[in-house]
């Protein structure tokens, strides 16, 4: 399939954002949540746990919304655009909630 | 999927609201640093003091907990920044970020001499 100059530069513009920035956050995810799990002493055990299945929840969200976002854009380019607001609510909602935990968790250490 | 808002693709509308995507992910993960700053910094406490020391075990602890509270102001702030932007992009207008980033370095600031601060006195008896 060929596209226009405008469709491939949409199609890259998501791909920075699904492929790369989504991914990059969960993966600084992961490897923090790694060095916490290997590096650091017993009584940090939950924070590192917290934080690895936050990364994997944000891997799932990711691509279940690249899948959905992407073959959108892909199937009809250059006529509408929905925009991320549900997936954007939702990892807020996640890493608030990682978050407050982990401060809970730190501040009873 | 409800929530999300179906918009006529003219021009660069998709490439506008897929960078302020980005620019929400790149918050978060301002954010994430603030958390994991904070986590680290408990951990570093604890092994500067080697005998159990009451004084760093107590200041980690909050010091930790301050970075964390940063790390969620601050996704919070980005939240609503790109909610914002988002509503504003379709009258073609776009708000430059002003108090936010004032917000940000005012924090990092604090919490940098807050941390080194502790550092010394934990590390200098």
């Amino acid at each position: 399939m060929e596209y226009s100059r405008v469709e491939q530069q949409e199609l890259n513009a998501s791909q920075r954002t699904f492929e790369g920035a989504y991914l990059r956050t969960a993966l600084s995810k992961f490897s923090f949540g790694m060095l916490v799990l290997r590096v650091f002493t017993a009584e940090f055990l939950a924070i590192g746990v917290v934080y690895t299945f936050s990364a994997l929840c944000t891997v799932v969200m990711a691509l279940y919304c690249r899948n959905v976002r992407e073959g959108h854009l892909a199937a009809n380019p250059s006529t509408t655009f929905h925009t991320g607001s549900s997936i954007v609510a939702l990892t807020a909602i996640l890493d608030i909630l990682t978050m407050i935990t982990m401060l809970i968790l730190v501040a009873r250490l | 999927m409800r929530i999300n808002l179906v918009l006529d693709n003219t021009q660069s509308v998709a490439r506008d609201h897929l960078a302020n995507e980005r620019t929400f992910l790149a918050w978060l993960r301002t954010s994430l640093t603030f958390a994991s700053a904070g986590v680290a910094l408990t951990q570093l406490f604890r092994i500067q003091s080697l005998e159990h020391d009451g004084f760093a075990h107590t200041t980690s602890a909050v010091v930790g907990s301050l970075f964390i509270a940063a790390g969620i102001c601050v996704l919070i702030m980005g939240t609503f920044r790109y909610f914002h932007v988002q509503e504003v992009l379709q009258h073609g207008r776009f708000p430059v970020p002003r108090i936010g980033i004032w917000f940000t370095f005012l924090v990092t600031v604090a919490l940098v001499i807050l941390a080194f601060s502790v550092l010394l006195k934990i590390s200098v008896p």
